[in-house]
């Protein structure tokens, strides 16, 4: 029996450490494929006249539609951010998803909207509108009412009544920087395949100073937990999906902050139902219905518009989102699994699903057994010191490296951070982010595969107390 | 057959767990051989013994359990240079383990070596029952009040 037990053990340890060097191996690479995307990409960025786009008559309107489901807090904030944004042409359409709350009624008030007749053509499938509503002082703004169908429903809804060539997704809770649109709409202008997806780059933006829908200043939050965010959100979007992006191979765009082309989305089906993560289904269908097609594309992701958003403070919320990102990502990868390891999808098929499939969407349960039966399997004596050793170092010491890597990357990029403090406070918590708030993630991202295998297939709310507070500051 | 088994996502898993299995089935074990050279040193046949964990030390060189049973095996052959050896290897390895630790001194007693007199007292009152650690002990008592005087 003890013999079994310890060759069970010696089998767990070895898919660890495979699973470890895989890793490792293929994070090292996407890191230095995105070193070199973030740096052409800021270079560009740095020539680029915005001044130029906004007055240009080519630049193609943008319909901004913001699914709203019981925001009565900040969607004024939202709104009063969006209307003020840098670019020349653009539409607001909010879509309260069967608010239970004072939302649609805050932004009539604020708006002085009125109902108003306008012709719905569903070319995708949703819930009918039961209002529209709508002022002539404020052209650009337009508010749906309709039953609740969820986020991809609100979407499906917003698609239809929009009449611009692109339509950027916004999170009813999201701040985003003045001129975010237009770099967003740069990359667009200046590929030369038709582009299809354009994403940006979501920051958390508790502990900032919101006033009038702007951030006035930058800070970081009090909170660890909070903390630990804002260092894996920068590695996530400096490491990561600027190396997918480079290689063609985008599956991830953040639904928070994302510009799509309306007709290509339309033609692929618009947002799905079926899972709870309809942003990276969209993307996966995109890429099916281009590939049949047999046409040219691109995705694009740049790491200047930057959209702030607000992060769960305390650790029940923070769980129930990662379960249910890790939930809608399986979900994904199973509903496009035969875009795994097939030719057919070039990069994305053989190297961008199988990461996301096997790392991202299933790894994670090996990370979380490893993290128990690791020291375990060295406390018993199952594993030499020198493996206990690599296996550490390989979990601990590499991400702690991409973590203070990638804000090194932020600082001398992007650089929003106003003062030194925050990046010397940021560089401790990349250290303190690797030894326990990547493993407790690595349990909430394994609940959820459970959750999925379980049959549990249910969106779980994130309640987040809003920014408003802040706008008051 | 049913629908998830032609999922690509699962073959995929049972692809990569099979391929594991066999590369771990295939892979030497120093256990069974750990297992044979102890059973062989219970035996007093150190030198068969010795060799058993000379195989097991080929195939996992980090086993401070089979570099321990080196450093006894060598010792009972009176091999001291090469028991100091492997007991000095076993607590590089594992700085704690009591088995490397009293190997060392049993070697540094042989070989008339001066004992660390604390360390012994520590030792004998790990290995209580032992009356080879306690003699060893014993010695290194001496030898501290041989040293004072």
């Amino acid at each position: 029996m003890h013999d079994r037990v310890l060759l069970v053990l010696d089998y767990v340890n070895s898919v660890i450490l495979v699973y470890f060097v895989v890793t490792n191996v293929v994070y090292t690479l996407l890191m230095l494929v995105s070193l070199y995307a973030v740096t052409m990409h800021s270079k560009y960025a740095a020539r680029v006249s915005h001044q130029e786009l906004l007055d240009s008559p080519v630049t193609p309107p943008v319909a901004l539609i913001v699914p709203a489901h019981n925001e009565e807090e900040g969607i004024v904030q939202t709104v009063l951010s969006l209307l003020e944004l840098e670019y020349s042409e653009k539409e607001l359409i909010v879509v309260d998803d069967g608010s239970t709350d004072r939302t649609a009624e805050r932004l009539i008030e604020r708006f002085a909207l009125e109902p108003a007749d306008f012709i719905y053509r569903p070319r995708l499938p949703g819930r009918t509108p039961l209002g529209f509503y709508y002022n002539p002082a404020h052209p650009e703004l337009l508010l749906i009412r309709k039953e609740n169908g969820g986020k991809p429903d609100a979407l499906n809804v917003g698609i239809n009544m929009a009449r611009s060539p692109y339509f950027c997704t916004v999170d009813a809770d999201s701040i985003i920087e003045q001129q975010a649109l237009l770099r967003l709409m740069a990359p667009v202008l200046r590929s030369r395949a038709p582009t299809v997806v354009s994403g940006g780059v979501v920051r958390i933006a508790n502990g900032c100073t919101v006033r009038n829908g702007k951030i006035v200043a930058l800070d970081l939050p009090r909170g660890w937990l909070e903390r630990c965010q804002v260092v894996e959100y920068i590695r996530t979007f400096l490491f990561g999906r600027p190396g997918w992006n480079f290689l063609n191979a985008t599956f991830i765009a953040s639904g928070a902050f994302c510009l799509l082309h309306r007709e290509s989305v339309i033609a692929a089906g618009g947002f799905g139902t079926d899972t709870v993560t309809e942003d990276i289904d969209v993307i996966a269908s995109l890429h099916r219905t281009l590939r049949a097609k047999g046409e040219p594309y691109r995705m694009v992701f740049a790491t200047d518009p930057i959209c702030w958003t607000e992060a769960p403070k305390d650790l029940r919320m923070l769980a129930r989102q990662r379960r249910r990102w890790q939930l809608g990502l399986l979900q994904t990868v199973v509903k496009h699994h035969d875009m795994i390891f097939n030719r057919r999808y070039g990069a994305l098929g053989m190297l961008s699903m199988p990461f996301h499939a096997y790392i991202e969407a299933v790894g994670c349960l090996v990370e979380a057994l490893g993290t128990v039966l690791i020291p375990f399997s060295f406390l018993v004596g199952a594993m030499p010191w020198s493996l206990f050793l690599l296996l550490m170092l390989l979990a601990v010491g590499y991400g702690t490296l991409l973590s203070t890597g990638s804000i090194l990357m932020e600082e001398a990029t992007i650089g929003r951070y106003p003062r030194v403090g925050h990046v010397v406070t940021l560089m401790a918590y990349a250290l303190l982010e690797n030894i326990g708030y990547r493993q407790m993630m690595a349990f909430c991202r394994a609940q959820g595969v459970i959750q999925y295998l379980l049959g549990r297939r249910r969106w779980e709310t994130v309640r987040k107390s809003g920014m408003a507070e802040a706008a008051h500051a | 057959m049913p629908k998830w088994m032609k999922n690509r996502l699962v073959i995929g898993l049972v692809v990569f767990f099979t391929a594991m299995g066999i590369w771990e089935s295939r892979k030497p074990r120093f256990r069974p051989m750990y297992q044979q050279g102890a059973a062989l040193y219970q035996q007093q046949r150190y030198l068969q013994a010795l060799q058993q964990f000379d195989r097991a030390y080929g195939v996992d060189p980090n086993q401070v359990a089979v570099v321990v049973m080196m450093g006894w095996s060598n010792l009972k052959l009176r091999r001291y240079e090469e028991a100091r050896f492997y007991f000095q290897r076993a607590q590089r390895l594992d700085p704690r383990n009591p088995e490397a630790q009293l190997g060392a001194a049993f070697v540094a007693w042989h070989t008339g070596q001066r004992l660390d007199g604390n360390k012994a007292q520590r030792l004998a009152a790990r290995f209580p029952d032992d009356p080879e650690v306690r003699a060893m002990a014993e010695a290194a008592k001496k030898q501290e009040a041989g040293g004072r005087r």
